[in-house]
């Protein structure tokens, strides 16, 4: 037992950590409650910061994930194809799993064989994954479920300001800006702790533009809502931009002291009247207008986007259409402004800065960069030609499956739910030789799996995450976890033994240290940081990265000073806008758009499994226009079916006038006849490998 | 795939095109792009905005295209008759029309008009006259108002805008433009000619266009007003050639119409160019050589949801914003005007189907009526007035929109 897990038993009942869900990563207190059976508790932690004392629905049920009835106790071992997963010890499931890994690597090569990680996991997990997979499996091929949740984001980031770090500035500091243009985001819903510091930025005076195709409860809150067609943002964002440039609203000396490559972006910025940007996004010119001049007039002001504008097949592009907008009004590198990213899961920041990506070693650094290469193989005692290059993103990996790749192990993911194009996916991971996955419940990916290891979840381990804000936090263990179940630790250091690569770190505080070290220098350095210092009480709010010494207070604010490029400029990026590849058509009329709901997390998983929240959303619905049902003849809970080129999804119609009446919306956290993501498409932005979740051309009908 | 592509024309259509042909994936012919026009190819759209004063004359080119597949060339547009290509596109733009005139009138069709009437702005013009009430002229006499320049507006048409708006539309146009400084005056022919000419120290001549079709002409491609052409932009007389833009007679004018004709010609010249192979008499089509046959044209393309008919651009009149969706001068089923704000709105209705729309003074609704009306997707409005009224107006509570 680790020192932060002792210290909690002595306090007796009283443990401070963190939410299982999402990026805001609450600070909670977890308490035995005598008068409930001695259940554990989750309350608010009032002195964290970031949500102080407030918990959504999800994470005030939270505990209930610790004991659901459906939890996995034992591995479990598909012993023949076909037959049924049976029960097995650790030792015969952690035998079958290496024999049947090593058979394929030594039948196929190693790069046969492939890591499906997850943006949940902790860095403790998220990057000895990426060291078991380049130094054990020795195979270039591991990425994760962040790839379908942050990639765009991030490879927009990374081109304009050289770093990317979710927010680069605290949450907090969002209710002191004066004009906020959120985009893609429903946090009203999603992150509900978070409303607060924008509803206090509009106690304050400021104003809050919301770009989203449904007036969602967060674009209720907005001065102004831009309600465009799914899949247009970028060439939103240009017409934005070209007010800016034909009302002389640019900040000319901000541009030319701090920036570079406006000359190109400008020119193509003005390819975007606001009359034209209204007949391809459907938003009115004045209101193109009235947002430029509000959010260029204000002394400060703040970009932040969401899925809805990053999960498309231009989202990268889309995201640095939106940089380039804030970098034109000046409203960038200087406090209470700049452009942040709304991360979605709970280690969606850290879960991409220390190897579990495709492309990147520990530090955010680079595969493809020798000094990178050298500095990581020194801290994993090989040699730097032994690490394998750069693999293929998420949905290139799924889709290689039961091809060149022909075993895989899943971890803190369930792709069948979670991946476009579900059914597709599916299909891969049946075609694999062998699959196997780490899950807390059998998903419905762990139901296709060969061996399945069950393992610790969020309050029985300790372990470290990085919220949205670049806060690196330590999520302390609150009880004992269940008979049976050991960490993701545990399996891939059982399974580096039988690999051959013994001594493999399985204490999560030990694993960071070591992480520490693989970091420093890096971009994401976490060199400073220990599992002492983030349970020191001082320090109970956690860290922000960079910080590269013990002593070193950590950076709250990023680029203040300088960007995180080669020359301290913030890049502009020359982006157009090229219709959706999925334009509706004769056959698929209309637009589907897919997106979460308060009460449930990500592919349900978790939450379906929550009594309370089960019944606040118990399964997926279609939400239409009045006048699209009444055109299908589709009356209030009708089953509406939603049929893309890929597949359908069937689900109750819910009626509403907050959506455009050529788009439906689902949420897309259901298995089943109601799977959203039978009807998404799997098609990627070529810059972050992101799927174009958010848009695809799909018929509507009435099941009769 | 190594086509020769011969573009004539750089204005917004032959830039687009141009664009997209570089852009399309496994293109590895080449593209040869003659213009004409002195300087870089720029957007003709922002001419206006040039004399709102919202850029200068440089700031309005567009974004260069520098690829290894590109030759760009300044010739006489007679001189491409003798280029060799594979494919020909067409995008020549259109003239002015050019009444008889005095010393002091410009036409504001190029890059060097715009510069022409910002020198005589510069040199003290105060009073300016702009001749032509149709779109151009109601945009260049906002976009000089807004400058603080005194204007007098002629048109010989018995309303402003009378090809697009009823007289009660017209009239609360005329109402607005007055308050903003604007003298309307219509029903007045303007020609050096026949004796009345406006007293001005400039006057600006907006009297409409005439597609280029000389090439066509010369080759003996079929033409009416423009040159005529398919849904994808092809001549029905050579499917080698193409035109688009303000050249092409395909029932759509306009900026939009003419980056949507390049994006749809781009489309099928990369398909037809994959299994284009060189022509095995070594390949010297020109358009002086080419034997047109004589066919009649397919359909005309109906149009995307992005060919509204008429979107005008005002510099911020108040009042003065115009979109006319569908077909003009369309009999309207209802009607809504507020004559203190001087806004009018009117929808015709086909059964419950939304055909025509005309906005002037508030046009908020413009962009879910252009869908209602064109995108055939767009479910019939269970009340169709609710087209005129929303989006909702709660959004416009005190925000600065003008």
């Amino acid at each position: 037992m680790d020192a932060s897990a002792a210290s909690a038993d002595a306090a007796a009942a009283v443990t401070r950590t963190h939410c299982p869900y999402c990026a805001l990563q609450c600070g909670m207190e977890l308490r035995t409650d005598a008068s409930d059976g001695a259940r554990l508790q989750a309350g608010g932690w009032d002195a964290f910061p970031v949500n102080k004392g407030a918990l959504c629905q999800k994470g005030a049920t939270s505990t209930e994930l610790l004991d659901v009835a459906s939890r996995l106790t034992s591995p479990l071992i598909r012993r023949t194809s076909g037959s049924e997963l049976e029960t097995a010890t650790w030792d015969e499931a952690l035998d079958f799993a290496a024999s049947r890994i090593s058979a394929i690597a030594a039948a196929h090569g190693r790069e046969a064989v492939g890591i499906f990680g997850g943006g949940g996991l902790t860095h403790e997990k998220a990057y000895s994954l990426g060291k078991f997979a380049r130094v054990v499996l020795r195979t270039p091929h591991i990425d994760y479920n962040g790839r379908f949740c942050m990639s765009a984001a991030a490879a927009a980031s990374q081109r304009a300001f050289g770093v990317d770090r979710g927010l680069p500035f605290p949450l907090a500091d969002v209710a002191r800006t004066d004009v906020i243009l959120l985009v893609g985001s429903n946090l009203a819903d999603t992150m509900p702790p978070a409303l607060r510091y924008f509803t206090a930025q509009r106690e304050n005076g400021g104003r809050l533009i919301v770009v989203d195709p449904r007036r969602t409860r967060t674009a209720e809150q907005a001065d102004l809502h831009l309600q465009p067609v799914p899949g247009t943002d970028a060439a939103l964002a240009a017409g934005l931009l070209h007010v800016l440039i034909a009302e002389h609203l640019v900040d000319e000396e901000f541009v030319a002291a701090r920036t570079s490559g406006f000359e190109e972006v400008r020119a193509e910025a003005l390819r975007w009247w606001p009359e034209r940007v209204e007949a391809v996004c459907g938003v009115p010119a004045g209101d193109v207008r009235a947002a430029a001049r509000v959010f260029a007039g204000a002394e400060n002001g703040m970009v932040l986007t969401a899925r809805g504008t990053e999960q498309q097949a231009d989202g990268a592009d889309a995201v640095n259409a939106w940089i380039n907008l804030a970098l034109a009004a000046g409203k960038a590198g200087r406090p209470y402004c700049g452009y942040g990213a709304i991360t979605g899961q709970g280690n969606g920041q850290g879960g991409r800065e220390h190897g579990q990506k495709a492309d990147q070693l520990p530090g955010y650094r680079k595969i493809t960069d020798p000094a990178a290469r050298e500095h990581v193989a020194g801290v994993w005692g090989v040699s730097p030609e032994a690490l394998p290059g750069p693999g293929r993103p998420a949905m290139e990996l799924l889709a290689s499956c039961g091809a060149d790749i022909r075993a895989l192990l899943v971890a803190g993911s369930n792709p069948v739910v979670s991946a476009p194009d579900a059914s597709f996916v599916a299909s891969r991971l049946e075609a694999l030789e062998f699959l196997a996955v780490c899950d807390v419940v059998l998903s419905e990916t762990a139901l296709l799996a060969d061996v399945v290891f069950p393992v610790t979840q969020w309050a029985e381990e300790t372990g470290t995450m990085t919220n949205l804000e670049g806060r690196v936090l330590l999520r302390r263990r609150a009880v004992t976890p269940p008979a049976g179940v050991r960490s993701d630790l545990d399996v891939l250091g059982g399974l580096a033994e039988r690999l051959g690569v013994p001594g493999f770190l399985t204490s999560p505080a030990a694993v960071f240290a070591e992480l520490a070290r693989a970091s420093a220098g890096g971009v994401a350095d976490y060199s400073g940081l220990s599992h002492e210092r983030l349970d020191a009480a001082a320090e109970g709010d956690g860290l922000h990265w960079p910080c590269p010494a013990p002593d070193h207070p950590g950076t709250p604010r990023l680029f203040l000073d300088s960007f995180g490029t080669p020359d301290g400029r913030a890049r502009f990026v020359a982006v157009g806008h090229e219709p959706a590849v999925e334009e509706p058509c004769g056959e698929f009329p209309y637009r589907l758009t897919t997106g979460r709901v308060l009460a449930q997390y990500q592919s349900g998983a978790q939450t379906r499994r929550v009594r309370s929240l089960n019944a606040a959303e118990p399964g997926a619905y279609v939400q239409l226009h009045p006048d699209l049902a009444a055109a299908v003849g589709a009356a209030e809970g009708d089953p509406v079916r939603v049929t893309s080129r890929r597949g359908s999804a069937v689900a109750p119609a819910r009626i509403s006038e907050l959506i455009r009446s050529d788009t439906v919306f689902m949420p897309f956290h259901w298995a089943g006849p109601g799977r959203a993501n039978s009807v998404t498409r799997r098609t990627t932005d070529p810059v972050s490998g992101m799927p174009a979740f958010k848009t695809a051309a799909v018929r509507v009908e009435v099941e009769r | 795939m190594n086509a020769r592509i011969v573009v004539a024309g750089a204005g917004l259509a032959g830039h687009e095109f141009v664009r997209r042909m570089l852009a399309s994936p496994g293109f590895e012919g080449t593209v040869t792009w003659h213009t004409a026009e002195p300087g870089r190819p720029y957007n003709r759209v922002l001419l206006t905005d040039l004399l709102a004063g919202r850029h200068t004359p440089e700031a309005i080119s567009l974004p260069a295209l520098a690829d290894p597949r590109l030759t760009y060339r300044r010739t006489p547009l007679g001189s491409i008759a003798t280029a060799a290509f594979d494919f020909l596109v067409l995008a020549t733009g259109a003239d002015p029309v050019i009444p008889p005139v005095r010393g002091n009138a410009v036409p504001l069709r190029t890059l060097n008009d715009a510069r022409t009437i910002l020198r005589a702005l510069a040199d003290g013009a105060r009073r300016v006259a702009v001749v032509g009430g149709g779109p151009l002229g109601v945009e260049t006499a906002c976009a000089l108002a807004r400058r603080g320049v005194r204007v007098d507006l002629v048109h010989r048409g018995p309303h402003l805008l009378s090809r697009w708006l009823d007289a009660e539309s017209a009239a609360l146009l005329t109402d607005s433009l007055s308050t903003a400084g604007i003298t309307v005056r219509c029903g007045t022919e303007v020609s050096a000619a026949t004796g009345t000419w406006p007293t001005a120290d400039l006057v600006v001549l907006a009297c409409g266009t005439r597609p280029r079709v000389s090439l066509a002409r010369a080759a003996g491609l079929p033409f009416e007003r423009g040159i005529l052409v398919d849904a994808d932009g092809r001549s029905p007389g050579d499917p080698r050639v193409f035109a688009i833009g303000d050249c092409a007679e395909n029932g759509a004018v306009g900026a939009f119409a003419a980056l949507d004709d390049a994006r749809r010609a781009a489309v099928k010249v990369s398909e037809l160019a994959q299994y284009s192979h060189p022509s095995p008499t070594g390949g010297h089509t020109t358009l002086g050589n080419i034997v047109p046959v004589c066919q009649p044209p397919k359909e005309v393309p109906t149009g995307s949801f992005t060919r509204s008919a008429l979107r005008l651009r005002t510099y911020d009149v108040p009042g003065a914003d115009v979109a006319v969706l569908g077909r003009p001068l369309a009999d309207p089923t209802i009607q809504l005007t507020d004559q203190r704000r001087r806004t009018r709105k009117a929808l015709t209705l086909e059964g419950d189907a939304p055909i025509a729309a005309a906005l002037v003074g508030d046009v908020r609704a413009a962009p879910a009526l252009a869908r209602a009306i064109a995108d055939p997707a767009t479910p019939p409005p269970s009340v169709p007035l609710a087209l005129l009224t929303s989006p909702s107006l709660r959004d416009a509570a005190g925000f600065d929109r003008v």
